[in-house]
């Protein structure tokens, strides 16, 4: 027989497949699992060649995956030069624009200044930067302000002459212009921003781009994931971006999604287009954020400071939806019935509904599609959603940073105690039945596979407070949505996920046993290191 | 057990933090709150000057239990085995690398090994008057996010800088973080109770360690 490369034992190894939830021992040859098991049942793998590696009483587990995450985007969006605005390093909407009038005061000429970070929710004192307010920081230099949701940025009347942005300009479809009232564009929501993002980031080197990659790759490594999907890809980057992160170490597996809102065919076949990169779906926006106003919910928005002059919003608010239902049956028919997998971004209950409806109608048209269907975040899935999903074979990835980063923001000033204690509701979910998985969603939050589970477990915001105690789930249940299951939403459970044999071996290396650790404090629980192919990262 | 408190000392090259350790220990010595520094060069603190027993280590015991300890590559273990070794009831106080994010290493105290056994409950920032003008961009915001993290802001060798470029200075920091508590010195000269005093789990510290993780 073939002997292993190496034997990893020493240590408490947590399989993540029920058959066999624990073992001591797991040989690797050629970057995939060979044997697992006691000491003894991994011996006959032991050759002359074979190395022992020693974990030394940590713990290993299956890599973590991020079943919805963006680390191109993310390298972009938070990559040089951007300057980071949020409201965790820069607390007040004044501390804010002193650290963009700082750097305006020592820009070059010609530099275009990219701001990230703005949040009504979290900068106090908050308001929509005006063209005024932005032309007041620089006349000379170009200046753009994002929102940390991605969603919105704002323009001041150089950009909007460098982008050629002028008063007859018209929103590309899926986006949205905000006019002033002498007709100027001073907002632009969604495609518009990200069509902006996509100019800047051209003009930006190659060797920066490559670097701001690493860097990024890197944040998913130190946080133990080996596996994340890229899953909002603009139409025809799916091969650029593979063969980019074929230049970097072959730390982090990508499974692609491409963004297919204006339609046409998606830019390369299905399944690896690297060795790290397989591609597997397309992605819709069937509503945008919680924090924007623009996702389409039953209850309507509170009516305060925030919801109606930070955020601009109408009384009594209950947002919409981006696609009606004709539109997005014709688009999630014709890329399911080309066999791609399909995942809709839906936040509200009523976009919830309408991406049921068109998930129903197709499963009924097709029969069998590559699933499963997926619905990203859904902050206010409510129960009956969550049977309709489970009936249909729909899965729910769920965006549990949410709670701990803007979890009183949802409670006082966006949706109410209600509202926010149900909010992102994978208890319900998990305890139904469903194969959920949970999410950073980088770039909106750094990938922190630990913070995933310590909401899971406390339903706890930064601040301490408690959101939907009801929601809890077990630490035990809490793992399987960072692994064997947020695996089978990116229809990669064959190949990763559990330890068996057969499969990858991308591990994750833990100080302690999560099981056993305060769950209170599974935050520091500390990441050693991860495997990626049987191969030690160093990130 | 009783964790250990922590006083974070962070701030510029040349803004005068191993000048105000000096003055620390030296109060140390005198009787004053007991110290254990952990420091990254404590040659430059002049300890030679006092009754002082080296051991081996990197490590030098003062009398009154003081303890002086070199970072070498690992923080967090020279962390651990400062809180293994104090005595009860000494501060630890921690001179940050010059261009260290205050941000980075109030992490570590989210680290088991460092965490179980200390507190940090106090960051405090030395901010040079004489250099801060001179700063490019770059250094500006580092110093900005080092102050802006602080529980207090010591606006150092403020006997060489105008009235107006203190002013400036401080309208610059306060923009950044209004509630930020800035006090002017000359040489450091602190009362010893603001840095190694009693003080009370700070709200920015624990800002300070959420930020840690998105950083």
């Amino acid at each position: 027989m073939a002997y292993a490369d190496k034997i990893l034992s020493g240590g408490n190894i947590l399989t993540m497949d029920q058959a066999r939830p624990s073992a001591q021992a797991v040989a690797i040859r050629d970057g995939r699992i060979v044997a697992v098991g006691s000491v003894a049942d991994v011996a006959p793998c032991r050759g002359p060649g074979t190395a022992d590696v020693d974990l030394d009483g940590a713990t290993l587990m299956p890599g973590f995956v991020e079943a919805h995450g963006h680390p191109f985007w993310s390298s972009q969006a938070w990559g040089e030069p951007v300057v980071d605005i949020r409201a965790i390093h820069v607390p007040t909407y004044a501390a804010a624009l002193e650290k963009m009038k700082r750097r305006a005061a020592k820009a070059r000429d010609g530099e275009v200044l990219w701001f990230l970070g703005l949040d009504p929710a979290l900068h106090q004192g908050m308001k929509e930067p005006t063209r005024e307010d932005l032309d007041a920081i620089s006349a000379r230099n170009a200046i753009v302000v994002q929102t940390s949701n991605f969603h919105a940025a704002f323009i001041n009347s150089r950009a909007a002459e460098l982008f050629g942005i002028g008063d007859d300009y018209q929103a590309p479809e899926g986006g949205k212009v905000f006019r002033d009232d002498r007709g100027r564009p001073w907002k632009l929501h969604e495609m518009a921003a990200w069509s902006l993002g996509e100019r800047f980031h051209r003009m930006l080197s190659a060797d920066c781009k490559l670097g701001n990659l690493d860097e990024w790759q890197r944040k998913f490594v130190r946080a133990g994931y080996t596996t994340s999907s890229d899953i909002l890809l603009a139409p025809g980057t799916a091969r650029p971006i593979a063969q980019a992160l074929a230049r970097l170490p072959k730390w982090l597996r990508i499974v692609g999604y491409e963004a297919m809102a204006a339609g046409g065919a998606v830019s390369v076949p299905q399944g690896p287009v690297t060795d790290m990169f397989t591609m597997t779906g397309v992605k819709f926006h069937a509503d945008g954020s919680v924090l924007l106003g623009n996702v389409w919910t039953s209850a309507p928005y509170l009516n305060n400071e925030m919801t109606l002059q930070g955020m601009g919003l109408p009384r009594d608010s209950t947002g919409h939806a981006l696609y009606d239902f004709d539109a997005l049956y014709a688009r999630v028919r014709r890329y399911a019935g080309e066999g791609w997998q399909v995942a809709i971004h839906a936040h509200g209950d009523r976009t919830i509904d309408l991406a049921l409806d068109v998930f129903e109608r197709v499963l009924r048209e097709c029969g069998r599609v590559n699933g499963p269907f997926r619905l990203e975040h859904c902050g206010l899935m409510r129960e009956d959603q969550i049977d309709r999903a489970l009936s249909l074979g729909v899965v729910a990835s769920f965006f549990l940073p949410y709670i701990y980063h803007w979890g009183e923001a949802l409670r006082d000033c966006l949706l109410g105690r209600e509202a926010a204690e149900r909010f992102v509701p994978s208890g319900s979910a998990t305890a139904r039945g469903m194969r959920v998985s949970y999410h950073c969603d980088a770039p909106m939050t750094w990938p922190d596979a630990l913070k995933c589970l310590y909401v899971a477990v406390t339903r706890k915001t930064m601040k301490g407070a408690v959101l939907g105690g009801d929601q809890r789930v077990s630490m035990a249940q809490a793992l399987r949505a960072l692994t064997v299951d947020a695996a089978y939403h990116l229809r990669m459970e064959h190949e990763i996920g559990s330890i068996g044999v057969g499969k990858l071996a991308d591990f994750v290396v833990l100080g302690a046993d999560p099981l056993s650790w305060d769950p209170e404090d599974i935050m520091s629980l500390p990441i050693l290191g991860t495997y990626v192919g049987g191969e030690a990262t160093a990130p | 057990m009783r964790k250990l408190p922590v006083t974070l000392l962070c701030g510029f090259p040349g803004s005068g933090k191993t000048a105000l350790l000096r003055r620390l220990l030296a109060g140390a010595q005198a009787g004053q709150a007991k110290i254990a520094a952990l420091v990254h060069d404590f040659a430059a603190v002049g300890l030679d000057q006092g009754p002082v027993a080296r051991a081996a280590g990197g490590r030098v015991a003062l009398a009154n239990g003081c303890v002086c300890c070199a970072i070498q590559d690992d923080l967090v273990v020279a962390l651990a085995r400062a809180a293994r070794e104090a005595d009860a009831g000494t501060r630890i106080v921690v001179e940050c690398g010059g261009v260290a994010h205050p941000a980075s290493l109030a992490g570590l105290f989210g680290h088991p090994l460092a965490g179980q056994m200390l507190a940090l409950d106090r960051v405090v920032c030395m901010v040079d008057a004489c250099l801060f003008p001179d700063l490019d961009y770059a250094e500006t915001e580092l110093a900005i996010d080092q102050a802006a993290m602080a529980d207090l802001v010591l606006l150092n060798k403020a006997d060489l800088a105008s009235g107006q470029s203190l002013e400036a200075i401080e309208a610059t920091l306060l923009g950044a973080q209004p509630a930020m508590r800035i006090v002017r010195c000359e040489h450091g000269c602190v009362p010893a109770e603001l840095i190694v005093g009693p003080g009370a789990a700070a709200p920015l510290t624990a800002a300070a360690r959420s930020a840690a993780r998105m950083a």
